[in-house]
C-alpha cells in the first residue's frame, strides 16, 4: 500500500531537530537532577547540611554561546552553503556537551561522597540538599547519579537518531512492526486498552505521581512519536493543520492530569500522617498588584506569542470550494464533536446526537448537587473523594479525550477502524454481521419466526432496557449507596443513579457490539426508535 | 526624569490615574479599587489560589482567548461576507491578498486554543472540588459557558464555506433531524398527526429550523453567521459577567475552604 515516500528530505530534516530538541530535553533533565536541589512539594529542609554542588557557569556558557552561534549561523545560512547543517552540529555538540558533563559529574559527586563517608567511618554520610528530598508520600529519594546517567544516556540515544537523519541514513520505522501494530490496534483493543490503562494509573497512583516514571513515559511518548512519524499515513493524519490542536491537547491533557494526580497523592499521605495539605501549607494572602497582575500579563505575554507563531507557521486549512454533491469520504465533526460521532457506531443519531450529549449537560450541571461530600473543596485528593474523582475522570479522559483521539486519527473512509500506519483506503471491507435482539431472541433462541406485532417483537429489548432504568438504581441504593441515601435523600441518589447508567450504556452498548454483535436492544425503525 | 515627572503631574494623567505610582501598600489597594479594568480583582487574595500548579491559569488563559476572538473577529468582519457568491472567496483573499496575513489563523487556533483551555479549566475545578458549596452555582454557568464556547466554534466553522465546512455541518446538524419529537427522523414524531397530516416534515422540524432550509445552503450561511458573530458572543459576555461577579461573591477565587 505504499503510495507514497515514507522518507522525504524534509521529513528527515524535521526528524533531525526533533530528535535535538528531544536529545535537549534529556540533557537538561541530566542537568537538573546532578546539579539542581530537587526539593519536593512540602518538604522539609530543615537540619540538613547545606549543599556542595552547583550548575557550572562555564557549562551555562559554552551551552548559551553554541546556541547562540548556531542561531546566527541559520540567519546567515543564505550566505554561507552549508551553514544550517554547521548549525545542527554546532547544537548537537552543545547538548552532547551538556548531557556528559553532567552525567560525568554526578559519578564524581559520589564518589567524593563514598570517600567523605569511608574517611567519617560511617555507613553513609549525613543528608545535605544535595539529596533528593521527595515529598511526603513519595517513597524513597532517588539516587541521582544513576538518574543523571540514564537520561544522559537518553539525551546522547537522541541525539544519535537525530544525526543519523541529519547525514542522510533512511531509517524508517520496519514494516513489520509498522504491521504488527496496525495488526492488533482496533476499537477494541484501543477502549479496552485505554480503561485497562486508567485503572492501572489510579490504582497505582503513587508510582505514577513520581517525577522519574513520568519523566520516562514522556521519553516512550517522543521515542514513538519521532518513529511512528516516519510513516507515510500516520504522518499524514496528524501533520493535519486542524488536527495539529489535538496532539497539544493530548500533551496539556496527560501534564495536568499528572500534575493533578501527583498533588493528590502527596495531600493523601499528608492529610492521613496529620499533616496540613499542600493547599494550606501557606494560607496567607497577597496583594492582587503585582503578584497577580504581572503573573497575568506574563501570561498574556507568551500566549500571545504562541499564538502568532502557531498562526505564522501553521496555514489555516481551506480546502475547495463548498460542493454538496460531493461528500468527502470520511466526512468527520469538528474534532472537538468526535467523540459523539464516534457513538453513532454504538447508538443511532437520535441518542448519540441527542439525548446522550443532553445528558452529559445536564450531569455536568447536577455534579455540585448530587455530589454532598463536604471534603476535598478547594485542594486536590483521590482518597477523600474517591467515587467522584474516578467517576469523573473515566468519563473525560476515556469515554471523552479517548474517542476523540479515536475518532479523529483512526477512523478513516466510511467510518472504519484503521491502524495508525494504515492506508486510508476507501474500499476497505468491513463484514458487518450485527444483529438484533429480537433475531437473538426468536429467531436463534426460540427458533421461531419474529413476531408481526411491533410490540411483542421487541418484548425481549423493551423489558431489559425498562428493567435497566427500573431495577438496578434500588439494587445499587440497597447495596453500594446505603450511606450516601441516608445522608443526601433518595431524590438525589436516584437523579445519580439515572445519570451514572447513561454514562454506563455507551461502554455497556461496546461491550454487547464486540461479544454478540448486538446492532439494537430495541429496534423500532418503524418509528425511528432504536436503542 | 523631568519630562517624566511633568507628565505624571499633568491634570491629564492625573483624571486618568487618580492616585501616585503603586509602589507602596497604600498605594497597590488603590490601583486596584480605582481603576475599572483591575477591579474585576479583589485588593489581596489567598497565596495558594494563585499558585500555577494549583490553578494552572486555564479560566484566565480562556477570558484571554475571548477577547483574541473578539478582536480578531471584528477585524475579519471588515473582509468578509456571508454569501454563497463571495463567502469563499473572501477567506482566499484574506490568505492570498491581504498584508499580514495571519488574522484567520490567529482566529481559528485561537478557537481550537479556546476548546481546550475551556476543558482544562473545567478539569481543575473539578479536581481541586471547587464546584463544592458556596460555588455550585457559578458551576453550572461555567458549563453554559462550555456550550457556548463549543456552539461559537461550531457556528464559526461552517463560515469560509469549503468542503471542510459544509461537510462537518452537515454530519453534526443531521443530529438535529433525529432530535425525538421535533425531528423528522426522532421517534415519536410520526405519531404528530393532525387529522392524518403528519406536523413534523422536513420542512418544519428542527433541522430545518437550525439550516434555514433542508440542507446546509446560503440561508445556513446566513443564520450561523448571526449567531457566531452576535447571538452567541452576546450571551457568552452575559455569562462570562455573572460567571466572574460569582467568583466575588462565592467566596473569591478557589483555596482550601
Amino acid at each position: 500500500m505504499d503510495h507514497h515516500p515514507d522518507l522525504t528530505p524534509g521529513v528527515m530534516a524535521g526528524l533531525s531537530w526533533y530528535y535535538l530538541l528531544a536529545s535537549m530535553l534529556n540533557a537538561a533533565a541530566a542537568a537538573y537532577v546532578a546539579y539542581m536541589q530537587i526539593v519536593s512539594e512540602g518538604a522539609s529542609t530543615k537540619g540538613l547540611a547545606p549543599r556542595t554542588r552547583k550548575l557550572p557557569n562555564w557549562l551555562m556558557i559554552a551551552f548559551f554561546g553554541l546556541y547562540g552561534l548556531a542561531t546566527l549561523l541559520m540567519l546567515g545560512r543564505g550566505a554561507l552553503p552549508g551553514g544550517t547543517l554547521v548549525a545542527y552540529w554546532i547544537c548537537a555538540a552543545a547538548n552532547v556537551l551538556v548531557a556528559i558533563a553532567a552525567g560525568a559529574d554526578a559519578a564524581h559527586f559520589a564518589e567524593e561522597r563514598s570517600e567523605h563517608a569511608a574517611h567519617a567511618g560511617v555507613s553513609d554520610a549525613a543528608a545535605t540538599l544535595d539529596d533528593h528530598i521527595p515529598a511526603h508520600g513519595l517513597g524513597k529519594p532517588m539516587n541521582r547519579t544513576l538518574w543523571t546517567l540514564v537520561w544522559t544516556t537518553a539525551a546522547l540515544v537522541f541525539q544519535v537518531m537525530g544525526l543519523t537523519y541529519a547525514l542522510g541514513a533512511e531509517f524508517a520505522l520496519p514494516k513489520f512492526m509498522r504491521d504488527a501494530v496496525d495488526a492488533v490496534s482496533g476499537p477494541t483493543t484501543f477502549f479496552v486498552g485505554a480503561t485497562a490503562a486508567f485503572v492501572l494509573i489510579i490504582k497505582y497512583r503513587r508510582l505514577f505521581a513520581n517525577g522519574i516514571l513520568a519523566w520516562g513515559l514522556v521519553n516512550a511518548f517522543l521515542m514513538f512519536f519521532g518513529l511512528s512519524m516516519t510513516d507515510f499515513d500516520f504522518r499524514d493524519i496528524v501533520t493535519k493543520p486542524d488536527n495539529v490542536p489535538i496532539v497539544g491537547l493530548i500533551v496539556l491533557v496527560a501534564f495536568f492530569t499528572w500534575l493533578a494526580l501527583r498533588r493528590a497523592v502527596i495531600n493523601d499521605a499528608r492529610m492521613d500522617s496529620g499533616l496540613p495539605n499542600l493547599e494550606q501549607l501557606e494560607p496567607e494572602k497577597t496583594l492582587v498588584w503585582p503578584d497577580l497582575v504581572y503573573t497575568e500579563l506574563i501570561a498574556m505575554v507568551v500566549e500571545t506569542i504562541v499564538l502568532v507563531v502557531w498562526g505564522i507557521a501553521l496555514q489555516a486549512p481551506l480546502e475547495q470550494p463548498a460542493s454538496s454533491t460531493v461528500a468527502p469520504n470520511p466526512s468527520k465533526a469538528p474534532w472537538y464533536f468526535l467523540g459523539l460521532q464516534e457513538m453513532l457506531v454504538y447508538f443511532d443519531p437520535w441518542m448519540a446526537g441527542v439525548v446522550l450529549p443532553s445528558m452529559i449537560i445536564v450531569g455536568l450541571m447536577a455534579i455540585p448537587y448530587i455530589d454532598t461530600n463536604k471534603l476535598g473543596n478547594g485542594y486536590y485528593t483521590i482518597k477523600q473523594r474517591m467515587f467522584a474523582y474516578v467517576t469523573f475522570q473515566y468519563g473525560y479522559l476515556v469515554l471523552w479525550v479517548i474517542l476523540i483521539l479515536l475518532g479523529t486519527f483512526l477512523r478513516g473512509p466510511n467510518w472504519n477502524f484503521f491502524g495508525p500506519y494504515e492506508y486510508w483506503d476507501v474500499h476497505k471491507l468491513i463484514p458487518l454481521n450485527n444483529v438484533n435482539l429480537s433475531d437473538i431472541f426468536w429467531v436463534q433462541l426460540l427458533g421461531t419466526a419474529k413476531p408481526t406485532n411491533i410490540l411483542t417483537r421487541e418484548l425481549p429489548g423493551i423489558a431489559i432496557s425498562l428493567a435497566y432504568f427500573a431495577v438496578i438504581p434500588p439494587l445499587l441504593g440497597k447495596f453500594f449507596f446505603k450511606k450516601y441515601i441516608a445522608e443526601s435523600g433518595s431524590m438525589r441518589f436516584y437523579v445519580l443513579a439515572g445519570l451514572l447508567l447513561f454514562m454506563a450504556s455507551l461502554p455497556i452498548k461496546m461491550v454487547l457490539r464486540w461479544t454478540i454483535n448486538l446492532k439494537y436492544l430495541v429496534a423500532i425503525p418503524e418509528y425511528f426508535f432504536n436503542i | 526624569m523631568a519630562i517624566l515627572e511633568k507628565i505624571t503631574e499633568s491634570q491629564v494623567w492625573k483624571s486618568v490615574f487618580r492616585h501616585p505610582m503603586p509602589t507602596d501598600r497604600r498605594n497597590r489597594t488603590v490601583v486596584v479599587l480605582t481603576n475599572f479594568f483591575l477591579h474585576l480583582h479583589p485588593v489581596s487574595v489567598r497565596k495558594q489560589g494563585i499558585a500555577l500548579s494549583y490553578t494552572w491559569c486555564m479560566g484566565g488563559t480562556t477570558f484571554f482567548l475571548f477577547i483574541v476572538e473578539v478582536v480578531t473577529g471584528v477585524l475579519l468582519m471588515f473582509y468578509y461576507r456571508p454569501t454563497l457568491e463571495h463567502a469563499y472567496n473572501d477567506i482566499l483573499a484574506l490568505r492570498d491578498v491581504t498584508t499580514l496575513g495571519i488574522l484567520r489563523e490567529l482566529h481559528r487556533w485561537g478557537a481550537h486554543a479556546m476548546v481546550i483551555a475551556v476543558w482544562l479549566h473545567m478539569y481543575r475545578v473539578f479536581l481541586t472540588g471547587s464546584y463544592k458549596p458556596p460555588r455550585e452555582f457559578n458551576w453550572v454557568i461555567g458549563v453554559l459557558l462550555l456550550v457556548s464556547t463549543l456552539l461559537l466554534s461550531f457556528t464559526g466553522y461552517l463560515l469560509p464555506w469549503d468542503q471542510l465546512a459544509i461537510w462537518a455541518i452537515t454530519v453534526g446538524s443531521n443530529m438535529a433531524r433525529a432530535t425525538p419529537g421535533v425531528g423528522v427522523e426522532g421517534p415519536g414524531a410520526s405519531l404528530l398527526k393532525l387529522n392524518g397530516v403528519s406536523l413534523i416534515t422536513s420542512g418544519s422540524d428542527a433541522k430545518f429550523a437550525l439550516l434555514g432550509g433542508r440542507s446546509v445552503g446560503e440561508m445556513t450561511l446566513n443564520r450561523f453567521y448571526v449567531l457566531h458573530c452576535v447571538a452567541i458572543p452576546l450571551a457568552a459576555t452575559l455569562l462570562i459577567m455573572v460567571h466572574f461577579w460569582r467568583v466575588r461573591k462565592d467566596g473569591g477565587i478557589s483555596a482550601p475552604m
